[in-house]
């Protein structure tokens, strides 16, 4: 898929982490130190954070949505669509976007719309929140994106547990002059490489499958965990992603070196590396930013931004030439080029 | 690439002394190799040896030179 759409800028982001900090390093007791250690130095990721039982995504996004509201002095009546995007809604019905209309006090005059993407999320959500915009149907969206990952993984799953945290993320898709190019692509023939088997209607839950057992390499899990291939999952980032990253600047006619920011999905600190040095980008325009919050899902590009350009002493000038590259379950990839050195960033909030 | 860079690699993939690691070594036997140092092997094939390294013939592999060979073959094309 590729799409230019015209007359929509992003005007504001702001993201909302749990308060409760998982060292990584700490998971060492469970297993061994050294494999801690190796995991810790290739993933790039020595804390994560995790959402406490009440806490959901919904509650995550709402806290940023907020947050943006109060500093931008917006008003909510002045939003016509919501969107949301996650892995782990409140409820399997209603849609999430619905009772978010309601916490968040948005007027009735509002489309709301769920999105269930994981790591391609995000892409997905400003996809379709500029589609709402530019058709002239909206003037304001929120987006929210964020999971509540923690919830769907085995406590004793040591491939994900050691990189997966969760966050929330707000951002405001309105009315304006810019430009936003996007590409997206999907190959469902991979599904089962990154799938919570069971849980679904497919396979419905039963004792059987909310019992963990072991499974490869030592990793205890139920078919209600979720599961990824490692390989299947790197070979992915590898080949497909960096085809379509070029394919977009050639869409829009930039060279790799025009790009002051590349904003990938932050899988860990080791994948990242290995695509940009593939792509053979200049390591200063491709921040990594794992280290804090590991790899939070639909949020981590939004957090990756804000991280980087809240301060008020950062340079937004990068940002005149911005692309950003999600990729994950489905498996479900792409990216979108923008102007975003005119987008407010907030501080990262905690809840 | 010959079969001493290919050690060399191993080695550091796994945090081993290459002068510990033969060709015709068990993978099994070798400590380090875990799910890590696949993906990171996979990973340094394809940026490093331009070889895109299919998973099932990576997860088929017994002994270091089946990998060698995946590289070396692929490599050489």
């Amino acid at each position: 898929m590729i799409s230019k759409l015209s007359g929509v800028n992003i005007k504001a982001i702001c993201c909302t982490v749990p308060r409760n900090v998982l060292r990584v390093a700490s998971l060492g007791s469970i297993w061994s130190e050294n494999e801690i250690r190796r995991v810790i130095k290739a993933s790039g990721i020595e804390e994560i954070r995790i959402a406490d039982e009440k806490t959901t995504a919904a509650d995550l996004c709402v806290k940023a949505a907020e947050n943006i509201f109060k500093e931008l002095h917006l008003s909510k009546d002045s939003v016509d669509g919501i969107v949301f995007v996650t892995q782990t809604p409140d409820y399997i019905a209603p849609a999430t976007s619905c009772i978010l209309q309601s916490r968040l006090s948005v007027p009735n005059e509002v489309v709301a719309i769920d999105i269930n993407h994981g790591c391609n999320g995000y892409i997905y959500g400003v996809f379709l929140s500029s589609m709402l915009v530019t058709s002239g149907s909206c003037k304001r969206v929120l987006l929210m994106a964020g999971d509540t990952i923690s919830k769907l993984l085995s406590p004793y799953d040591r491939s994900l547990r050691t990189v997966l945290g969760d966050g929330g993320s707000a951002t405001i898709v309105e009315k304006g002059e810019g430009d936003l190019s996007f590409r997206i692509r999907t190959d469902g023939k991979r599904y089962d490489s990154l799938i919570v088997p069971a849980g679904g209607m497919r396979v419905p839950h039963s004792e059987e499958t909310c019992m963990s057992r072991e499974m490869e390499n030592g990793n205890y899990r139920s078919k209600e965990h979720l599961f990824m291939d490692g390989i299947e999952v790197m070979k992915f980032a590898l080949s497909d992603v960096p085809i379509l990253v070029e394919q977009l600047l050639s869409d829009v006619g930039w060279a790799k070196t025009d790009v002051g920011c590349y904003i990938f999905h932050q899988a860990n600190k080791f994948i990242i590396d290995y695509v940009a040095r593939k792509m053979k980008l200049n390591a200063m325009t491709v921040p990594v930013a794992v280290q804090k919050y590991g790899n939070t899902g639909p949020a981590s590009i939004p957090l990756t931004l804000v991280q980087k350009f809240a301060e008020n002493s950062s340079d937004h000038n990068a940002l005149k030439k911005m692309v950003a590259v999600g990729f994950g379950v489905g498996f479900s990839w792409g990216a979108f080029t923008g102007d975003l050195s005119e987008t407010q960033f907030l501080r990262v909030q905690e809840l | 690439m010959d079969s001493r860079t290919f050690l060399q690699k191993m080695g550091e993939i796994t945090e081993n002394d290459d002068k510990d690691l033969s060709l015709e070594m068990l993978l099994e036997d070798i400590k380090g190799w875990n799910s890590l140092a696949m993906v990171t092997f996979m990973a340094i094939s394809d940026s490093e040896f331009g070889v895109s390294v299919k998973a099932r013939d990576m997860r088929r592999a017994k002994t270091v030179r089946d990998l060698y060979d995946i590289v070396a073959d692929r490599g050489s094309k």
